[in-house]
């Protein structure tokens, strides 16, 4: 009997909890598999979530290679930095560069952000827990990890799964609120094309000037600010080519994996299945409306103030999820108007939302870490 | 019938082709007349280029407006229903240009292809996304400027229509 029980340890000391997880995992894998939501991250995160709740699994725990992982690059907020350095490599900010007034959207994009924390606050989350949540509106995923690791590192799991899983539904989730603030006729608007071009000197003078001036002024942003413009910079000096064919393909894919591991075993039962997961799923999405929304309707806006050829679709892509923000408004200005290309424009408020979700982050942080 | 701008030297001609029932065949209107022609392959012909058969010159047709309004080329006055109407005022465009910068990673028409408003010409990767790039009118591709995997700037020119 005894040793029947030894042999079955496993399987009888499955809780209910375990085996729900277990089907959270596979869900995430389906999507990533199937649908292919995301699937570079949401494949490793459901690995991730079934391997942490197989009954006495040996990777968690204190040599468990997620719990070593967990440890290596999570907890020290190593991982998320690294990818930094890679979306940075990968940024092209010449379309921001040539219509710089579209930091203004990249800005408003992030106001969900603080409306979703005074909503988590009312719902009782505290203040940490509720800024953590409000960042999920940016639809950043690494700055989603960076600051709920800081502030509320019991959240991590539910809150990079939920971030994770509304960017892969940018294309879902952002067209009705468009087609429902912005009016048909505003959708028709086409903007020329305005070609200044950038040049070499002011390309690599831009990430050096954002990474000093954000540092001076929100501290808590260097290391976030500081990781994208490095990459960026790789990228713009043209002379290390090899540097940024690491940090874009290598480094970037490497750690994402890690990363997405990682994140997956912070999935366990006990810390997943409470209602506070629902909650965030329920807060993410309204902080994501939310930042669409303002970026449209400030949009609108800038729009009434200039009196120039401004679409105000634009202002959706002012939230970070680069660069399918921007492929969705071309996609939903399209719809209208196959002659309307606003993809240039749209990928200049996409970058300026990158750059504003980041130091929303750091702002974020600043207001509440000292706490 | 569709219409063909053709350019031979430095004379431009138009000229109405409409396909027979036997598939070598072809009725072709020039200079106000109109030709029923075969099409022949010539076998051992280094060139790929089909010798043509004038079968039997219309005769008695000088006012071929009149008698055979079909045989005309085509203005453009239908619009398909859901798509929007082009500004009335405006002059029909004689040609596309790139509307920003990117890769043509597909050319979906040839010179002569008569294509609708709406048809797809291009399809322009900008920034990572294949943008299709769609004909703003009726008509029929004169000329076709770029070819897939070529490299293209904002405002260069992809498409030259015909001038009927």
């Amino acid at each position: 009997m005894n040793i029947l029980a030894t042999i079955f340890e496993g399987a009888l000391s499955l809780t209910w909890g375990q085996a729900l997880m277990i089907g959270v995992g596979l869900i995430l894998i389906y999507l990533a598999i199937v649908k292919e939501y995301e699937p570079v991250l949401l494949l490793p995160i459901g690995a991730g979530a079934v391997l942490a709740n197989l009954p006495l699994s040996p990777v968690i725990g204190e040599e468990g290679i997620l719990t070593v992982l967990y440890k290596a690059g999570v907890a020290n907020e190593l991982f998320p930095l690294l990818i930094f350095v890679g979306i940075g490599a990968m940024t092209d900010f010449g379309p921001l560069l040539e219509r710089p007034h579209m930091l203004l959207l990249g800005a408003a994009g992030q106001f969900g952000i603080f409306g979703t924390l005074f909503l988590a606050l009312l719902l009782g989350f505290d203040i940490n827990e509720a800024a953590s949540i409000g960042i999920i509106g940016a639809i950043d995923g690494p700055t989603s990890i960076y600051v709920s690791n800081l502030l509320a590192p019991h959240l991590l799991g539910p809150i990079a799964v939920v971030a994770y899983s509304y960017m892969s539904l940018v294309p879902i989730i952002q067209p009705p609120i468009m087609r429902a603030l912005i009016s048909k006729k505003e959708r028709r608007i086409r903007m020329p094309y305005s070609e200044n071009l950038v040049s070499r000197r002011t390309r690599i003078l831009f990430p050096i000037i954002v990474t000093i001036v954000v540092g001076v002024l929100v501290p808590m942003a260097i290391p976030l600010i500081g990781m994208l413009m490095l990459g960026n910079l790789m990228k713009e000096s043209g002379v290390v080519e090899r540097l940024v064919g690491a940090s874009s393909n290598e480094i970037a894919n490497v750690v994402t994996l890690f990363l997405g591991l990682a994140i997956g075993a912070t999935m366990q039962a006990h810390y997943f299945l409470k209602l506070d997961t629902l909650l965030i799923l329920l807060l993410g999405i309204f902080a994501f409306g939310l930042d669409t929304a303002a970026g449209l309707l400030f949009a609108k806006f800038l729009r009434w103030v200039t009196r120039g050829p401004l679409n105000p679709l634009i202002g959706a892509a002012g939230i970070s999820a680069f660069p399918m923000a921007a492929r969705v408004v071309q996609k939903v200005a399209q719809e209208e108007d196959f002659e309307n290309f606003l993809l240039m424009h749209a990928m200049g408020a996409n970058t300026a939302g990158q750059i504003a979700s980041v130091v929303a982050g750091g702002v974020v942080l600043a207001l509440f870490a000292a706490r | 019938m569709k219409s063909y701008t053709i350019t031979i030297g430095d004379k431009t001609h138009i000229i109405g082709l409409q396909e027979l029932e036997n598939l070598d065949r072809f009725r072709v209107l020039a200079g106000g007349k109109v030709y029923e022609i075969k099409v022949v392959a010539v076998e051992e012909s280094d060139a790929e280029i089909p010798s043509i058969e004038v079968i039997e010159a219309a005769k008695d047709q000088p006012a071929l407006a009149h008698k055979a309004p079909e045989l005309l080329p085509r203005t453009p006055q239908t619009q398909p229903p859901d798509l929007p109407e082009p500004e009335a005022a405006e002059e029909l465009p004689h040609e596309v240009r790139a509307p920003m910068p990117g890769v043509i990673m597909e050319v979906s028409v040839s010179p002569g292809a008569g294509v609708q408003r709406g048809d797809q010409l291009f399809v322009l990767e900008a920034m990572k996304m294949k943008n299709p790039i769609r004909s703003p009118r009726e008509g029929v591709v004169a000329e076709v400027f770029v070819h897939e995997g070529q490299n293209v700037n904002y405002d260069d020119l992809l498409l030259r229509y015909q001038e009927a």
